[in-house]
């Protein structure tokens, strides 16, 4: 055991200031305006997108009940139809105003709240990139990104690396943990799920035949594996940026051809632009911008009140930093396979790593008398919500909660609520998910305790075939 | 100046690369097994079940015109009963279709053959009525005074006096004439509906890049509709079919009033006849590419044993219900105890369907972007 020498430690205290002092200085803006236009302009679009293909009806207005997120159950659909096309209008348009600069971080925060309202409306809509929307919304309405290229820019301050770093080290939370979730037998040894979507690819002329082969999915496998943990420090340096961001663009375009992600790819690769030299926007777009010809300003004076603010702005990054660590780590305080109990599942990053398919149904037993009831939630539920609650555990305790509490309006007795489920996850052999003497209705339903009830996932034969 | 000329240029092939195979990865689909087994399932099932049910629907019409011309006779009678039978038959095979010209406008033809349970007061009103009936007429009805189930109402609604009946009043026999001319004419629209001769659904099914604004966008969403309507008809079987007379819905109070059919006894045979259709596709025969032959599923003979372990047992808890003669009805207060026998055992082939097949062809349905990722 050594003793830290005071020299040592100066060392290490004067690096640590150090590299907080490098992320006070200035840089140019041109790469977060970039960056805000785009990320703007592709959200407007998933605003049109999202109202065109009618799912403000299917998602939001046509449901009787909404699944809801623990700790946020009031949070709701607000007015009506007319609400929800309002409430997408109001995203489409702070998006545009943002893209084109208008009061850039209140249009940020306008889109942030409205967008996460919607997303946390209806828990069977959860994507990921939703999430990371609405984190980069609340981070763009934090962070100033309207010195050059804006309409109507905020008149004081300069850009500087933390604002840079806020934004890349969000990415890099985002790939290195998708990176991360992807270390798993099913993904790396048998390729799956890819193996299973690809074989929905099989008619595609030259490549359909290759496409279906478990070869070339494990191969696709490593291959995003590899892509999603290393791709940000490529585009970082650079001399390796521009293969990269090469192989990105293939990447992303190709999995956007593949299977049905939305915008997904293209917000994403409107965040790898956040890597590239922050000049690199202003070879395409005049440096003073479309704004009224205001440029930037590298230095500004630090005053005592800056460097209190450079602290606290720094503190600011390192704890929302570790917020975006330990969040997709929580998955290790529960028992079993996130895969299969989804307990720390969402929030986590864990992109594209489960084809789980199912049934599901209920009983529904009046404890006073022992009668009971069979209830198939098909018919209770939309499309969407019932694909989603078959395979969920938190969703089927959830309806099982919503199905109480109709019956105990209904007969005045608080029943009793057991679950038939049976889950398929990655082409295994069909198994029970819950246990099925285990009265869920009784069971809490707003905790972050492990659920006992989630029955372990049993390691079938077709793990080696 | 020309390092920076050359760099794009060399990039150019890189882009054209790009742009060629994402052009090729959003084609639509070629010859593949999934075409082929859709193919099999439209042209060598789907399109010949029909015919056949508009000719069993003929028949009837046929049978129940001779009836009704002259004195009521029994023999004729019989005969009528018999048709029916065979029509229903026909059509409870092709139950798991319902999709397309089954359940779309304009053409929304399923509620118009099969809407149950029958509404005894609608049918009587008819019944009572002075106005004429026609096919014409039951056509601009309402669904729950036409098809099969008015059809068995109308032959089966006293029993062994329903034949007695018919001599009290000629309206039984104007209404039954009526109402088999107007179920022949739908089984025959029907037919055409999926014919290429006609509404040519058959293709928007088996060949959807072909068809332009057709319902499914590719083979995969094609196969998914069929997959996934073979778990929900099993689903129906179990909750509308057994369970609801069981008293699923009653808190355990029997229904058995409630069992499809419930005038012909017919019950058993419906459900026989949905789970014959269902086999079919998943097994396929001589003639027809089941699914089975799907090279993912060939890999898979435990999930082939399964499905027919499963189908057997089924079939097997089905036979129990009507052995010696007996009728789901009867069943339903006398041995509730096969019914839920059969109502679980057909729960574990739901259960492969749902989640093992649908899980290996990743079947399940896009509702919004990657709504699984």
């Amino acid at each position: 055991m050594t003793e830290t020498s005071p020299t040592a430690l100066a060392a290490v205290v004067a690096r640590v200031r150090g590299a907080a002092g490098a992320l006070d200085a200035p840089a140019p803006p041109h790469g977060l305006a970039a960056f805000r236009i785009l990320f703007g302009a592709v959200m407007a679009f998933a605003a049109a997108r999202y109202a065109s293909m009618g799912w403000i009806d299917s998602i939001i207005v046509a449901p009787s009940y909404h699944f809801t997120y623990a700790y946020l159950r009031w949070i709701e659909p607000v007015g009506g139809h007319l609400g929800a096309n309002l409430q997408v209008a109001i995203i489409g348009a702070s998006a545009l105003a943002l893209a084109v600069g208008i009061r850039a971080r209140a249009s940020a925060a306008v889109l942030f709240l409205s967008f996460t309202w919607l997303e946390l409306t209806e828990k069977a809509a959860y994507l990921n990139h939703y999430y990371l929307v609405s984190l980069l919304a609340l981070l763009l309405a934090i962070v100033r990104t309207d010195h050059v290229w804006a309409l109507w820019p905020e008149r004081e301050g300069t850009a500087s690396w933390r604002d840079y770093w806020l934004l890349r080290g969000q990415m890099v939370m985002v790939y290195g943990f998708a990176s991360f979730a992807k270390i798993n037998s099913d993904w790396l040894l048998r390729g799956e799920p890819l193996h299973t979507w690809l074989q929905a690819h099989r008619g595609i002329p030259f490549v359909g035949e290759w496409l279906v082969m478990s070869e070339v999915a494990i191969a696709m496998s490593w291959g995003g594996f590899l892509f999603d943990g290393t791709i940000w420090l490529f585009l970082l340096h650079p001399r390796t940026r521009a293969p990269a961001f090469a192989v990105a663009l293939f990447f992303h375009i190709t999995v956007w051809s593949l299977f049905p992600i939305g915008v997904f790819s293209w917000v994403m690769l409107a965040c790898l632009t956040l890597f590239f030299s922050p000049t690199w926007a202003s070879k395409l777009l005049p440096a003073g911008g479309f704004g009224g010809g205001q440029d930037f300003v590298l230095a500004a004076p630090k005053s005592p009140r800056g460097a209190a603010r450079s602290r606290a702005a720094n503190l600011f990054i390192a704890a929302w930093l570790l917020v975006q660590l330990l969040v997709p780590l929580r998955f290790i305080l529960y028992p079993g396979q996130v895969n299969w109990t989804e307990e720390g599942f969402r929030f986590s990053w864990r992109v594209m790593l489960i084809e789980k398919t199912g049934r599901l149904e209920y009983r529904v037993v009046d404890p006073t008398d022992g009668r009971q009831w069979r209830i198939y939630p098909r018919h209770h539920l939309t499309p969407l919500q019932h694909k989603m609650v078959v395979t969920q555990p938190d969703m089927i305790l959830e309806f099982a909660h919503e199905l109480a509490r109709k019956h105990e309006r209904k007969h005045g007795v608080r029943p009793q609520v057991f679950a038939e489920s049976f889950v398929s996850l990655n082409g295994r052999s069909a198994q029970r998910m819950i246990d099925p003497a285990t009265d869920l209705a009784s069971e809490p339903l707003d905790t972050l305790a492990p659920r006992a009830w989630i029955l372990p996932q049993v390691e079938a034969s077709a793990l080696e075939r | 100046m020309i390092a920076t000329s050359r760099t794009k240029l060399a990039a150019l092939p890189w882009l054209l690369l790009l742009v060629g195979l994402v052009s090729c990865l959003r084609q639509g689909d070629g010859e593949d097994p999934r075409a082929a087994i859709l193919t099999s399932h439209g042209e060598d099932v789907i399109v010949p079940s029909y015919e056949a049910f508009a000719s069993k629907s003929e028949a009837l019409e046929v049978a129940s015109a001779s009836f009704c011309q002259g004195t009521p006779d029994e023999t004729k009678f019989l005969a009528a009963r018999v048709a029916w039978k065979e029509a229903r038959y026909a059509w409870k095979r092709t139950e798991v279709f319902a999709f397309g010209p089954y359940a779309e406008f304009p053409e929304r033809l399923g509620p118009k053959i099969d809407f149950w349970p029958a509404r005894v007061e609608n049918i009587e009103d008819i019944l009572l009525s002075l106005d004429d009936v026609s096919a014409s007429s039951l056509e601009n009805s309402g669904t729950s005074v036409r098809g099969l189930p008015v059809i068995e109402y109308l032959l089966w609604f006293d029993g062994e006096e329903t034949l007695a009946r018919y001599g009290e009043s000629t309206r039984y026999c104007d209404y039954l004439t009526a109402a088999t001319e107007d179920l022949s004419n739908q089984a025959n629209l029907f037919a055409l509906a999926w014919s290429r001769d006609g509404g040519n659904f058959l293709d928007e099914l088996v060949a959807p890049s072909t068809v332009e604004d057709g319902m499914y966008m590719d083979v995969q969403e094609a196969m998914s509709e069929v997959v996934n309507r073979m778990g929900f008809t099993i689903e129906n079987i179990r909750r509308d079919k057994l369970g609801r007379p069981l008293g699923d819905e009653t808190g355990g109070d029997p229904q058995p009033d409630k069992v499809e059919s419930p005038y012909s006894d017919h019950s058993v045979e419906d459900i026989r006849a949905n789970l014959e259709m269902i086999e079919l596709l998943f097994t396929g025969d001589e003639q027809v590419l089941g699914l089975k032959s799907h090279p993912r599923i060939e890999e898979r003979p435990d999930l082939i044993a399964s499905f027919e372990a499963k189908a057997a047992d089924a079939n097997a808890k089905l036979d129990a219900i009507d052995a010696d003669g007996g009728t789901l009805r009867a069943a339903i207060l006398d041995h509730p105890e096969r019914v839920r026998a059969a109502h679980d055992s057909l729960g574990e082939l739901q259960t492969v369907i749902q989640a093992d097949l649908i899980n290996l062809l990743s079947l399940t349905r896009s509702f919004n972007d990657a709504d699984g990722d």
